[in-house]
Parts: structure tokens; C-alpha cells; sequence
């Protein structure tokens, strides 16, 4: 008896839940339909941008759906809990269902369930902020997903906090080739350049050098913190000697705080027996979480910084050097590109390139190096100061010539009477760039059309400029603008008529030098 | 009391390494300074002096073995040597130069290669000369230290060395080992026709590369592969099907070989059961050949006994566990011990199909005694009686008891009978 009264007990308890969650549902599919798809589909945001009011509107909602989401989950799992479920109310759900369709649909949208508030709420801002069809990028397969995935202040920041603990990888590579150039490594810059050699000479290098990468960098790396070689090696007290090639190319020490590298530790000294122990405790661990993601992000943002610095000087070099914004530098850049393109076409046969661009290689290291550079600029600073700069502004002016035809075209202007009171009179309405025949949606509106009452307030097309040996000319062949335009209105000189207004056609000569440069 | 007691409190307890030299090897060795130490013996000043007189060459020597084990420095370091002593290798190998630019700039690298090895070498002695110098006098401990250090980095070496995990250096392996070389330099020059400058080039460049922690790690994981060990053994192999002699299929030849190991112990007074099985038998061989009952007391002392053992034999495979799967140059599955010393196997057949017996030979129990597993390294060196991660292989004995008669004829009473 009292097991039925409580499974009756617990079937009333989920579907009073159960409506409440239906009642949460509508409100959901309520709001949604309110605030949510009024602006990003609408023509009006791409006019201008929000106002302080729409955007208030946004957040509001946001904030409501994202507090109705919140709660949402919460009451399912402590359904689930729930197993007691009754038939009859299973059937009335059922019944909901089929009375509101919408509720479905809506349900399926929180899948995971325990975020945070305001996690939730971002999403939900992003979502309502962007327009709800945005462009799409290349996939590699066709079918993988049918939409990218929205944006996602949760997911953004998951992706960010993962790759700052899981960076190190990049940024010791990042290191490393730092020290590689800057000859802080001297053995490892030599070794660089005798492998670069080696590329230049027989390209297959470049398949087996990865290979032989992967093989002894990541799978004997690995192996042999597994199974360390047994050479426990007494320690030296006092380092005798020096080498030579060390001391030669040395290029100063290494500006990094140094941190225990896989290298250091295989040398396993007698002296620490306890080297298992060692590595249970090592000391980089204890930079271990946040201080570590923190240091990683600091240098991602770095990185990006750089990013960011090395896209402004190509699109520096694309604007200013090869985008034609100085003509003169633009085209003096192509002629010498093309005059180098053809000398090398017409040498390279001639030239053993496997020495040339290793030999290359290792001048331009060798003068790289800090030592030998400080000398250079040593001796670079005092010369150059006597020699005068060459005026450029004389030589530039003469060996190329830019006398380029601009770009003509016509542009022209309706000028526009209205009839007054008696027929006879004319008044001037203004000067447009329609017509205003009959067909014309202003008319139709009575409205006038758009355009100025003086001739001098009429500007030229975008970028392009009237030529001032031309002013406004009337058109006089009348019929034949009237007949390409489509208009059978009565003539009469240089005016078309129609019942209230008649116009005549202005036309002026512009013209346009070069469009402006591409990436600017 | 109580900071002892946080100290552990929620922590796990661990072991801690122990502070005394003795490393990780199979060959203990109490370093010079410890000894020395222990011994709290007087120096005399002679031998004081003579030692500060080599400690330099000590260093040199030191650092030649750094060298050769790629120790104390990177790989790039290493790696930059083993080009220039390639290139001034070329360069002293080579036979003329031809008057073109690569020959030319092969030359020339190679001389700046040797030029570079030279004064690198000049500049390191000279430098090590003028840092002792300048430094503080080396101590005894210093010095015996650095002898240590040499000690233990050749000991290093002679592990690492190509046939180091051969059992031992008799004078057929030696032999064996100079003649499969040969035999290989010779296929080498004669029929791959490798000329001597670059067989010498590649021999040295090995050598030099030989003791790179890559390279030993490379060869520990090739030498993971099944065919290699069989390649590496493969004189063994040889050597146990020609000479091994063949599998031991039949009782008689089994008993030989049990016969011959146990020579001390040919007479053994039987057990109660036992003797009830041996006057079973007399009976039955009594009736057979007419022999008379009254002379049953005196005859088992003509009787062997011999406890014929048998082992099986696993391998541990990874993944798969305890197989019977061996590699063909170590026992068989199922093994008997050849020599005295015990530690030569001879392939044997599967123990039950040994029940077929003779005349001459009966079964003293109904079936085989198997004991438990006996655990021992991959190179069946014993270890221990439970598995550990040490143990590779192991083997059970089969044991069981057989008597025997070495033949009829040999019997008194066949003899009194037929006189």
C-alpha cells in the first residue's frame, strides 16, 4: 500500500517538473522569437550600426534565456534521479508535445548541460550579435560537419587554456631556433648549416632529415627516458680545457632562464643515485599550473604580436613597394625584378646553385654573428657618415617616366522644372541624377528626387575627378538620349516634357588617373 | 614528536636510494677512493708525486673517452667532429685531385677539416696545461677520482662493446668472430666492391659513432628484433644442429645421457614402493628367463636407478605471456642436461611419449613428478622461484624414476642360467 502511495507521490512530483519545464520552454521559445531574430537577419544592421537600445535588448535577453538555460539542466538531472514515472503522465506529455511542437525543438538545444552562468550567457550574446549565417571556410572532407561551429566564448577559452599548458613543445622550438641563429648554440649553428648544406646538395634530405627526426628526436627520446643508457658517470669537480670551436664562435649566453632539457638530464652523474626520484620531483613541474598557462599565454600573445607586426609588413610591402601607391618606386621595383628574373633564367645553367646558396647560407650566419656584426657596424658607422645621401627627388624625376592616359568618361545630370501655376511657367526644382519620369518611385511618392539646387555642390563619381577644361554641356540631341533611356515624352529644344515636369540633360567629362591601390 | 609525526601524515612512505657507490652494474666494483679511504693506508710521497706528474694525462685520456662515449657535450658538438674527421678522412684518402671545382672544394674542406682537428686538439693540451697551472694544485682525491672515472667509462665501453652479451670471450668465439669478419670484408671489397679508402672511411666513422647514446639505443631496439638475435646466434644455431646432435627421441638414449651425468650415483637402495615395482618385475623377468626365486635378495645390487629428468621450457612474450615459442638457438621446449655442469641442453621429446618400455628398462612410478616453475633471466640465468619482471624464461622439471638393467646378458643370473 504505502510503496503505490509513494510511486503516485513521485509521478506527481515529475510531472509538476514536467510542466514547469514546459512552462520554461515557452518562455524560452516566447523570447526567442522577441528579441532573438529581429537583428542580425535584418537589413537595418547592415545600414548602420546598433543602437545603445538594441543592444540593451540583446543583453537583456541573453541574460534572461541564458538564466532560463541555466536552471533548465538542473531540473532534468534531478528527474533523471527520478526513475518513478507514470504511464498516464508520460501519455499527457505526449499530449503537450503534440500541442506545441516548438517546445521540441527548443529542448534540444542546451546539450551540455553544467556550464557556467555566464559562459551560457556569452554564448547566448554571440549568437544573438553576429548574423546567423556566417561565411564558410574550406574543409577537407565534404560531409564532416554541416555548419562550422558557432562562436564560443566557453570553447574559445577551453582551446586557449589547453594550448597554454600544452605549448611548450612549440615554444622550446621557438627557442631553440633563436639560439640557433643567434650563435648562442655555436655547435648546433654549425650542425644547422653542414645539414642545410647537405639539403642543398641532394634534396631528398629534406624526406629523411624529418625522418631521422622523428626517429631520434621523439621515439629515442622516449625509449630512453624509458630505459636509460646505465653509464652512471663520476662527476667532474673542475672543467679543465677549452674547446676551441667553443670558444671561436661562442655567441654569448643564452637570454632564456635555462630549464632542465631532456639533454642534461640522460647524463645521469653518479652523484644523484636517486635520479628516478629527480625526475619524480623535477623542478619545472613545480611551474606547474596556472603560473605555467599564464607564462604560455604570455608568450602565445607574444607570438601573436609578432603575427600581427609580420602581416603589417607585408601589407606595408604590398601598399608601398608593389601596390603602385608611389608609382615611381612600384614601377622601378618590377623593372629590377624582371631584370633579375631574366639574368638568373639566363645564368642558372652556368652556376653551380647547391654551392652558391649553401655558401650563402653560411656567410650570411657567419655575419650574423654578434661578435663578428658588432665589428662590422664598428666599422660601417664611420664611412657612413661622410657619404652624402644621393638626392633622390632630381633622380627620380627623369629615368621614368609617368605619363600614363587617364581613364574618360562621361557622367550626367538631369536638369530638373517643375510646371508652376500657369502652364508657361517653369520653376526650377533641381539638379538629379533620375529622370523623374512618371515611372519614377519619388514621383510616385511625390517626393522630390534626390539631388542639389547648385551645379557647384555636384561632386564627381568616387575617385574620380572633372576635368576642368570641361564644364557642364547641355545635351542637345535630345531624341536620341531620350529614345536609349526609353522615354517617349515631347520635345521641345533642348527639354523633354512630360504633364508637370521637363528636364534637359547635362553631361561633363571626368577622368581618373589609376583606382586607388588594392590593399589600402 | 608531533612534526614526525605530520612529516608522514597522508603521505605515502617511499624507500630512498642508497648513498654508496656501487652502481647499477652486474660487476661491482669498489672504486680506488673508497678503497683507499677504507684502507686509511699512507701514501708514499713517491707515488704522491708520480701521480700529480700524470694527473694531466689523465684529463686527456679522460676526455679521449668523453669523446668516444659522446659524453659532456651535445650531440651537435659530436656530430660537427665526426664531419670534419670525415672530410680531412676524404681528403687523406683521397688519390689525385681532378682539376674540377668539387674535387677542389672537397680538398680544400678537408684541409680545413684538418687543419681545424689539429688546432683544436693544440689549443685543448695547451689550454688544460695552462688552466692546471693557473688553477690550485690538484688533491689526491682529485686525482684518484679522475682514475675512477677512467676505470668506470672503460668498464662502460667493454660493456657496450659489439659482443658483450656473448657469454664469454673462449678462444673459439674469438676465432669465429675473426672469421665471419673476414669473411664479411672480403664479400665487402670482392664483390660489393667497396674500395679499401671507403671501407676504411665507413670503419672509422662507425667507430667513431659506435658509442653514441643514439646509436646504442638504435642497436638495443634492433637488437628487440627476433631475426637479428637469430642472425647474431647463428653459429649457435649451426653449431646445435650439426654437432648439438639430434633430438633425443627414444628412452635408451635418454637414459645415456641421464646415465652419464649422474655417474656417483649409479647404485641407489630403493624405496619401499620401489622395491615392490623391482620384485614385480624380477618376477615377471624371473618367469621369462627361468630364474630362480631364491636369488631374488641379492640381485638389485646390478639394478640402476636413475630419476630421469626432463624440463620443460617458456619464453615470456610480451602481450601473449609464458609460450613455448623459443628462439631455435636456445633449448626446446622440452630439455635435457647434457653435461655435468648442467648448464648444456639437449632438445628432447615431450616426456609422455616416452611410456613404451623395454626389457631392459621399467617405470619405477605411474606417471611423471612435475615441480613447480623455475624462473630465470632471458640468457636462463637462474633467478628465482616466483615471476618478477627480471624473468624471461622458465622451466619446470618432469621427473620421474626408471630402473634398469644395463642389458641381459650383463645379469649373473642370465649367466648362471646359461651355464
Amino acid at each position: 500500500m504505502s510503496s503505490s502511495s509513494s510511486l503516485k507521490k513521485g509521478g506527481v512530483k515529475s510531472y509538476l517538473s514536467k510542466q514547469y519545464d514546459r512552462v520554461l520552454d515557452s518562455l524560452l521559445v516566447m523570447e526567442e522569437s522577441l528579441s532573438g531574430l529581429q537583428p542580425p537577419s535584418s537589413s537595418t544592421k547592415a545600414a548602420g550600426p546598433m543602437s545603445s537600445k538594441d543592444i540593451f535588448h540583446m543583453v537583456a535577453g541573453s541574460l534572461v534565456n541564458a538564466s532560463i538555460e541555466k536552471i533548465r539542466p538542473e531540473r532534468e538531472d534531478l528527474l533523471e534521479n527520478n526513475d518513478l514515472t507514470l504511464a498516464d503522465t508520460n501519455a499527457s506529455d505526449e499530449l503537450i508535445d503534440g500541442l506545441d511542437g516548438k517546445t521540441a525543438s527548443v529542448k534540444e538545444l542546451p546539450s551540455e548541460t553544467k556550464d557556467h552562468f555566464l559562459e551560457i550567457f556569452l554564448d547566448r550574446l554571440i549568437t544573438r550579435l553576429t548574423p546567423t549565417y556566417l561565411p564558410e571556410r574550406e574543409h577537407f572532407h565534404e560531409i564532416a560537419k554541416p555548419r562550422e561551429p558557432p562562436v564560443s566564448a566557453a570553447v574559445l577559452a577551453g582551446n586557449f587554456k589547453k594550448l597554454g599548458g600544452k605549448m611548450d613543445s612549440l615554444l622550446e622550438f621557438r627557442d631553440s631556433f633563436i639560439r640557433l641563429l643567434t650563435w648562442r648554440n655555436p655547435s648546433g649553428t654549425i650542425t644547422m648549416l653542414i645539414l642545410f648544406t647537405l639539403i642543398c646538395y641532394n634534396p631528398m634530405y629534406l624526406i629523411l632529415l624529418p625522418l631521422f627526426e622523428v626517429m631520434y628526436g621523439t621515439i629515442i627520446a622516449a625509449y630512453s627516458f624509458r630505459h636509460p643508457l646505465k653509464r652512471d658517470v663520476y662527476p667532474t669537480r673542475k672543467k679543465y680545457g677549452r674547446s676551441l670551436l667553443y670558444e671561436i664562435f661562442n655567441g654569448g649566453p643564452s637570454t632564456a632562464i635555462p630549464i632542465p632539457t631532456s639533454e642534461n638530464q640522460h647524463v645521469a652523474s653518479i652523484a644523484n643515485e636517486d635520479h628516478d626520484a629527480e625526475i619524480l620531483h623535477n623542478p619545472n613541474e613545480d611551474l606547474s599550473g596556472s603560473a605555467k598557462v599564464i607564462v604560455n599565454l604570455r608568450d602565445l600573445q607574444d607570438m601573436t604580436t609578432g603575427l600581427v607586426e609580420l602581416n603589417d609588413s607585408i601589407t606595408h610591402f604590398n601598399t608601398e613597394v608593389t601596390g603602385f601607391r608611389d608609382e615611381y618606386r612600384s614601377t622601378k621595383v618590377f623593372l629590377k625584378f624582371g631584370l633579375l628574373f631574366l639574368t638568373l633564367k639566363l645564368i642558372s645553367p652556368y652556376i653551380n646553385w647547391s654551392f652558391v646558396i649553401s655558401a650563402l647560407a653560411w656567410v650570411t650566419l657567419i655575419l650574423m654573428h654578434p661578435k663578428l656584426r658588432k665589428i662590422l657596424e664598428n666599422s660601417k658607422e664611420n664611412p657612413e657618415s661622410d657619404v652624402e645621401e644621393p638626392t633622390l627627388s632630381s633622380e627620380k624625376n627623369y629615368d621614368i617616366v609617368l605619363d600614363e592616359k587617364p581613364e574618360i568618361r562621361t557622367v550626367e545630370l538631369f536638369e530638373i522644372y517643375q510646371q508652376g501655376i500657369i502652364p508657361r511657367y517653369w520653376r526650377f526644382l533641381k539638379f538629379s541624377n533620375t529622370v523623374f519620369d512618371t515611372s519614377d518611385p519619388y514621383r510616385k511618392a511625390q517626393q522630390p528626387p534626390p539631388g542639389v539646387l547648385q551645379l557647384d555642390e555636384v561632386l564627381p563619381p568616387k575617385n574620380w575627378e572633372f576635368d576642368k577644361n570641361y564644364p557642364w554641356e547641355v545635351d542637345h540631341h535630345v531624341a536620341s538620349w531620350a529614345a536609349e533611356k526609353g522615354l517617349e515624352m515631347e520635345i521641345e529644344g533642348e527639354f523633354l516634357y512630360d504633364s508637370l515636369f521637363k528636364r534637359r540633360r547635362l553631361t561633363r567629362k571626368v577622368l581618373k588617373y589609376a583606382n586607388p591601390t588594392l590593399n589600402s | 614528536m608531533s612534526t614526525f609525526d605530520n612529516e608522514n601524515n597522508g603521505k605515502e612512505f617511499h624507500a630512498k636510494f642508497s648513498d654508496i657507490h656501487p652502481h647499477h652494474d652486474q660487476v661491482i666494483s669498489i672504486p680506488l677512493a673508497t678503497s683507499i679511504k677504507a684502507s686509511k693506508k699512507y701514501i708514499p710521497s713517491i707515488m704522491t708525486i708520480s701521480m700529480s706528474n700524470i694527473y694531466p694525462f689523465l684529463i686527456i685520456i679522460d676526455n679521449c673517452l668523453n669523446r668516444i662515449l659522446w659524453l659532456h657535450n651535445t650531440h651537435y658538438h659530436y656530430f660537427n667532429y665526426v664531419i670534419f674527421i670525415f672530410l680531412s678522412m676524404k681528403y687523406f684518402l683521397q688519390e689525385t685531385v681532378r682539376f674540377k671545382f668539387d674535387d677542389i672544394l672537397t680538398a680544400w674542406l678537408g684541409l680545413v677539416s684538418t687543419i681545424i682537428l689539429c688546432t683544436s686538439i693544440l689549443y685543448y693540451i695547451v689550454a688544460l696545461f695552462h688552466d692546471l697551472k693557473t688553477a690550485d694544485p690538484p688533491t689526491i682525491e682529485d686525482i684518484i677520482n679522475q682514475i675512477d672515472s677512467i676505470t668506470n667509462k672503460l668498464r662502460i665501453l667493454q660493456r657496450e662493446s659489439f659482443f658483450s652479451s656473448r657469454k664469454s670471450y673462449s678462444v673459439t668465439s674469438i676465432c669465429k668472430i675473426i672469421t665471419i669478419s673476414s669473411v664479411i670484408q672480403w664479400i665487402l671489397i670482392k664483390w660489393i666492391s667497396i674500395t679499401i679508402q671507403k671501407y676504411v672511411l665507413i670503419c672509422v666513422i662507425a667507430s667513431v659513432c659506435y658509442h653514441c647514446d643514439w646509436v646504442q639505443y638504435t642497436l638495443k631496439l634492433i637488437w628487440r628484433i627476433t631475426l637479428v638475435r637469430n642472425i647474431y646466434h647463428w653459429d649457435d644455431i649451426i653449431w646445435k644442429k650439426w654437432f648439438g646432435g639430434a633430438p633425443v627421441t627414444n628412452l635408451e638414449t635418454l637414459i645415456k645421457y641421464t646415465d652419464n651425468r649422474q655417474p656417483h650415483r649409479e647404485e641407489q637402495e630403493p624405496g619401499i614402493n620401489e622395491s615392490f615395482v623391482i620384485k614385480d618385475w624380477y618376477i615377471d623377468l624371473d618367469h621369462y628367463h627361468h630364474v630362480d626365486q631364491e636369488n631374488e635378495n641379492a640381485e638389485p645390487k646390478i639394478l640402476k636407478i636413475l630419476e630421469i629428468i626432463i624440463w620443460e621450457n617458456q619464453r615470456k612474450w610480451l602481450h601473449l605471456g609464458w609460450l613455448t615459442k623459443l628462439f631455435p638457438y636456445e633449448r626446446g621446449q622440452f630439455s635435457i642436461v647434457k653435461n655435468q655442469e648442467g648448464n648444456e641442453h639437449i632438445d628432447c621429446n615431450n616426456p609422455l611419449s616416452f611410456e613404451q618400455v623395454d626389457d631392459h628398462y621399467k617405470w619405477l612410478e605411474d606417471s611423471w613428478q612435475i615441480d613447480d616453475w623455475i624462473y630465470s633471466t632471458s640468457s636462463w640465468e637462474y633467478v628465482g622461484l616466483s615471476d618478477s619482471i627480471e624473468c624471461y624464461t622458465r622451466s619446470r622439471p618432469w621427473k620421474r624414476k626408471v630402473a634398469l638393467f644395463p642389458s641381459v646378458k650383463d645379469l649373473p643370473l642370465y649367466e648362471k642360467k646359461t651355464q
